[in-house]
């Protein structure tokens, strides 16, 4: 009988013990399990902003170039008013759309929805114009760019703007691996320190509303290079240039099919050639600003020279508002 | 006889209270410690969820600052010093920033009383308290520090911020270690 008592007594302090250790565990278990919760939580909330930043960024990069977003709008259709107003393709677990701002197609909002393991994020951006008249000193529609036999510099460092930025030297709508590899191929083409090769961008607007836009800035529609220098001029060309004589140009020149270059000729500003530009053997062709390309794009027997000139691609750019990329201009999470 | 035998001595009674009573200290100090310790445990745990949610308050401020939808030319920091960051947004679109709502915050550090809040308005809202130490600092689009003088940063230099961020330690009733957190918030509206 006594036995038994002393067994009852160590059977007491060992659920005694037994029970503070187990409150101890479960305690111990549930501020494990809040906080593992707390801590997904915040997982869930660091994987969404970078989700619906590298969203926003991606879809912000593949808007097209140009004026405003009016197109981009009306949605794949192209015509507003329809269900599919302002949709645009985006990466896997992301919806973004496109929305009139409050000042129009110039400024939209894009609203932005990721999913995510666990959870989502919404965001509202505000799409504007890129700060930088040209996006590269060489943009192009296509990284296949041609034909170098003879020799192109490309140089995006301008000397006498430290302040502004160096622009890569190409921007095509292509993989920027093409590009290099194109570069690589061509043999002749060189890229000056300082200045990266390639980057990808939206094709240069040079379609219906860059000359819609000419035509109402009273471009001039010839263009006959100077003897000197010349102030800067907006020319819009329906057809081909030929120059066969030494000279100048400056501002901006639209050319709708082939710029022939048979003699050395420099410009200041941008060129625009939707038809391919031709330079001879024995003629170089100098560019101090920007050289914009269509498809065909470069055949270049003699020489190419293209540097980045800020102040010649601002002069341009009062002449005449140049077509920009997009670019992110704000952001809200919602 | 044979229930003599079968009792206890006076000794080893004694001995008996005195291992019980040895163990039932030992038992009550082991589970005392154990639950002093989780209480420091929830304490600390308490202060870093505390740290976090002000981070997080200070991180969706700062990423929405100078949001301008009508491109009025909003300074996104209104003013910036190593305590207090005012930061404005126009979240309305409708070109003005409304002071006494959302579009208008503040992350003020006030350590000599030991507390970093967020005012809004005429309202201050308490993120954290038992702030031992809370620095706000700032740098430009490269990354590069921006020395941020007594007085604050002047327009131009809150012009060039890029980059804010925000260090705060707390120190946990009882506890001997600060829970310390740092944020580095990119201002994603000031491209």
């Amino acid at each position: 009988m006594r036995a038994g008592q002393r067994g009852g007594a160590t059977l007491a302090t060992a659920l005694v013990v037994l029970l503070a250790g187990s409150l101890l565990a479960a305690a111990l278990s549930d501020i494990a399990r809040t906080e593992l919760l707390v801590a997904r939580d915040r997982r869930v909330a660091a994987v969404g902003f970078a989700a619906a930043d590298a969203c926003v960024a991606r879809v912000v990069a593949a808007l097209p170039a140009g004026w405003d977003q009016a197109d981009a709008l009306a949605g794949p259709d192209g015509t507003s008013g329809t269900a599919d107003d302002g949709v645009r393709a985006a990466p896997s677990g992301c919806v973004a759309t496109l929305l009139q701002g409050p000042l129009g197609a110039a400024r939209p909002f894009l609203d932005v929805a990721v999913t995510v393991p666990g959870g989502g994020r919404r965001v509202r951006a505000i799409v504007g114009a890129a700060a930088a008249p040209s996006p590269a000193v060489v943009w192009a529609e296509r990284a296949a760019l041609g034909i170098v036999g003879g020799r192109m510099d490309v140089d995006g460092v301008d000397p006498a703007r430290p302040d502004v930025d160096a622009l890569p030297a190409f921007a095509t709508a292509d993989d920027p691996a093409l590009t290099d590899a194109w570069i690589a191929a061509s043999g002749g083409v060189t890229v000056a320190p300082g200045t990266v090769a390639a980057e990808i961008a939206p094709a240069p607007p040079l379609g219906a509303a860059l000359w819609s836009r000419l035509a109402a800035a009273g471009a001039a529609p010839v263009f006959v290079s100077a003897a000197a220098p010349p102030l800067p001029m907006l020319h819009a060309i329906d057809g081909d240039v030929v120059v066969t004589a030494p000279g100048y140009g400056s501002g901006l020149l639209v050319v709708r099919d082939r710029l022939d270059i048979e003699a050395d000729f420099a410009f200041s500003g941008v060129v625009a050639v939707s038809g391919g530009v031709h330079v001879a053997s024995g003629a170089t062709l100098r560019i101090a600003g920007a050289l914009w390309l269509g498809v065909p794009a470069l055949d270049v027997a003699g020489r190419l020279e293209v540097r980045h000139d800020r102040a010649a691609l601002d002069a341009a750019d009062t002449l005449f508002r140049l077509p920009r990329r997009a670019a992110l201009a704000g952001q809200v999470d919602r | 006889m044979t229930r003599r035998q079968a009792g206890f001595s006076l000794v080893e009674l004694l001995v008996a209270l005195g291992l019980g009573l040895a163990i039932a200290i030992a038992a009550v100090s082991a589970v005392a410690t154990a639950l002093r310790a989780l209480a420091r445990l929830a304490l600390r745990a308490e202060a870093e969820d505390v740290l976090a949610l002000g981070l997080e308050a200070f991180t969706l401020d700062v990423r929405r600052a100078g949001f301008d939808p009508r491109a009025t030319g909003l300074p996104a920091l209104a003013d910036a010093s190593a305590a207090r960051l005012a930061l404005q947004a126009d979240l309305d679109a409708d070109g003005v920033v409304d002071a006494t709502s959302e579009e208008s915050t503040i992350i003020a550090c006030d350590v000599a009383g030991g507390r970093l809040s967020r005012i809004v308005g005429s309202q201050s809202l308490p993120l954290a308290t038992g702030v031992v130490a809370c620095t706000l600092a700032y740098a430009d689009a490269t990354g590069t520090a921006i020395p941020v003088p007594s007085g604050g940063l002047d327009a131009a230099a809150r012009a060039r911020v890029r980059l804010a961020t925000l260090d705060v330690a707390l120190h946990p009733p009882g506890s001997t270690v600060a829970a310390t957190r740092r944020a580095t918030v990119a201002l994603r509206s000031m491209p």
